[in-house]
């Protein structure tokens, strides 16, 4: 045997390529069934029906009429730009509201007593989305506790009008999202060394020199993995806004939910549930480029 | 020269534990002065009061004159130079050294010539744009110290920096930093447990022990006269004999070795001696030397550092020598007997 034929006998027999790409596939199945059946195929009928009406003989034929009718529509597109606009806004506040928590959580308190906040912070998942929002219903009610608190020591003659509006929606979203930010900036400010900050300190810079140069740069892969969670989750979410808005407080996933359900209307639905996921994809797209973060530095 | 640095009755306490107890000393400008502790001595404790990141529970940082009570550490005329360096990760070696001079306020066309002129002195010339987190370590570490320098710092506070580099790096940087403090003049306030960095860099070295200094002098004065036993024993090698008692100029050990030494002390507990300092075959007729017979049980060969683990012949007091490599000794060999000279001023009692 020629020295070349032996080495390439030896690497044949050290190279387990075969048997590892069978253990890669059949592991693989699951999450290509998932992606295929669940995600993949049913969007794509979606998008063949969004581009389809019937005509007079019943048959259905290529048209963008579905989309042209959500341009034409004022009420439509409004409601999709406030629903764009409020899902940003629900974002901003869910990280103002909890990067202090974040930084309190890992940076403050010692880790025993952070592990029984995080629990308590924890508590709403348990309970479900639907129980919390009747809980703030029981809240911010004419009749609920907060007016009554209020009239009772005599702040308020009358209850202020609460729930049914865009305040209790807002409150409603980021009640059921905040969590979702809270966890990846804790994970990490808990990588952020604290001798970085005391460098930065021992380098002149002021408290806020420090959390504007500091902090928050570090941060960034965490704030934008939150934020992209939160806007999905609030972008899409259809209880909070149907419950706690009311009438006022249209949101586009009730504009999608009327379409399917109340005017059976499917090719059109079809079309707004497109015109949505475009909208959450360009917004997210725009605000990866804008921080100049990585999809897949984000994602990790 | 006039003193930069003054610590008067430095205490600090963290609840019932005393991290620091009432140190004194003082640094003179452009020195290199060191402070040598083994772990949890208290030695980083007394950097970080230095440099404002804790507060003293008593006495007084003094820092060109002007009491640092009070004074946060952005404020403070004292830059540090982290144990694990603190880089910013998500800045470039540029950035990182301009941070403080952006904090000043100064002019973009004086940051950046002040940052360039630095980093041509660490020898980093060409890294400006290069991510602190490609470099290696010893360039890591000139990033550190440049990013510290640039800010001009009376003083510039060491927290081990080199405990992280390998040996080979470890040694090659401590020539480095000699040189660059010669050559810019800046006060530098080394901590570190590594006695060998501590002698080769220091103009004065403070040994640190429980919080509590127990000598300051400079590395020859530490080495040839350590003033406490602690002292003896943690700087250098040393042998060490438990005394039981002494009978007019007699030392006797625990084990019941017997060696003279004239200008005996009242009560010694402890008899250092250093391997260096025992002569094998002294000549006849020295004065003052004392001799006696060993026996040798192995040769430690370490090149220049290797040395002879004897035992003192007619007891089991057990002795390390110092083998000087220079073909002389090449004929040892193990269960041989020697008679061995150590001159009394180098048998050191405490």
């Amino acid at each position: 045997m020629s020295q070349n034929a032996k080495l390439q006998n030896t690497l044949q027999t050290t190279k387990p390529k075969n048997s590892f790409n069978v253990t890669l596939y059949l592991l693989i199945i699951p999450v290509l069934l998932w992606l295929v059946l669940l995600i993949v195929l049913p969007h794509l009928d979606l998008l063949v029906s969004s581009f389809e009406i019937e005509n007079d003989d019943g048959e259905m034929v290529f048209s963008l009429a579905n989309y042209i009718a959500f341009f034409k529509e004022e009420i439509y597109w409004l409601t999709f730009v406030k629903t764009a606009a409020y899902a940003i806004g629900v974002t901003a506040l869910a990280f103002i509201i909890t990067f202090p928590v974040a930084f309190y959580l890992t940076k403050v308190i010692s880790k025993k007593n952070a592990a029984f906040f995080i629990l308590l912070l924890l508590i709403p998942l348990w309970v479900g989305e639907l129980v919390t929002v009747y809980g703030w219903m029981v809240l911010l009610g004419d009749h609920g506790i907060i007016n009554h608190f209020l009239m009772a020591i005599g702040i308020v003659d009358e209850p202020i009008n609460m729930l049914y509006t865009d305040f209790s929606m807002i409150i409603g979203l980021l009640y059921m999202s905040m969590l979702f930010m809270v966890v990846p900036v804790m994970s990490t400010l808990e990588s952020l060394d604290d001798s970085l900050i005391e460098a930065a300190s021992d380098l002149g810079a002021s408290k806020w020199t420090i959390f504007r140069t500091i902090i928050i740069p570090y941060s960034m892969p965490g704030i934008v993995s939150g934020a992209i969670i939160v806007f999905m989750l609030v972008i899409g979410d259809y209880l909070a806004p149907n419950i706690l808005g009311g009438k006022s407080s249209l949101w586009f996933t009730e504009q999608i939910y009327n379409k399917f359900l109340t005017t059976f209307n499917w090719n059109e639905g079809a079309a707004f549930g497109f015109l949505l996921l475009m909208l959450s994809s360009g917004i997210i797209w725009l605000a990866l480029k804008f921080s100049g973060q990585k999809l897949d530095r984000v994602g990790s | 020269m006039s003193n930069i640095l003054e610590i008067k009755n430095l205490t600090k306490k963290f609840g019932d534990f005393t991290a620091v107890e009432d140190v004194n000393f003082s640094v003179k400008d452009g020195g290199f002065f060191s402070i040598l502790g083994s772990s949890g001595c208290g030695k980083s404790t007394l950097l970080r009061i230095i440099a404002g990141f804790e507060p003293e529970t008593e006495g007084e940082v003094i820092i060109r004159g002007e009491s640092m009570k009070g004074v946060p550490p952005e404020k403070r005329p004292v830059n540090i130079v982290f144990q694990h360096l603190a880089l910013f990760p998500m800045m470039n070696v540029r950035e990182n050294v301009a941070f403080g001079l952006k904090r000043l306020k100064l002019s973009n066309t004086e940051i950046d010539s002040r940052v360039n002129e630095m980093l041509s002195r660490v020898g980093l010339e060409g890294y400006e744009k290069k991510d602190v987190t490609a470099l290696s370590g010893g360039q890591k570490q000139r990033v550190a110290i440049a990013r510290s320098l640039v800010m001009k710092p009376s003083i510039l506070l060491l927290d081990e920096p080199l405990g992280a580099l390998d040996r080979k790096l470890r040694e090659h940087m401590k020539v480095e930093l000699k040189l660059l403090q010669r050559e810019i003049g800046t006060t530098f306030i080394y901590i570190t447990h590594d006695q060998s960095e501590a002698l080769v860099m220091s103009d004065e070295i403070a040994v640190m022990h429980e919080g509590r200094f127990e000598q300051i002098d400079t590395p020859r004065n530490l080495y040839k006269n350590p003033k406490t036993a602690f002292v003896a024993g943690f700087v250098g090698d040393s042998n060490r004999f438990e005394l039981s008692r002494t009978e007019g100029d007699t030392l006797i050990t625990n084990k019941g070795w017997s060696i003279n030494k004239k200008s005996s002390m009242a009560e010694p507990k402890v008899l250092y001696i250093r391997p260096e300092a025992l002569i094998i075959n002294p000549s006849e007729g020295l004065t003052d030397v004392e001799t006696f017979g060993i026996t040798i049980k192995t040769i430690l060969f370490d090149g220049s550092n290797t040395k002879l683990a004897t035992t003192v012949t007619g007891t089991t007091e057990e002795l390390l020598i110092s083998l000087p490599q220079n073909a002389e000794f090449d004929g040892l060999s193990e269960g041989q007997t020697l008679q061995v000279g150590v001159h009394i001023n180098d048998l050191k009692c405490y």
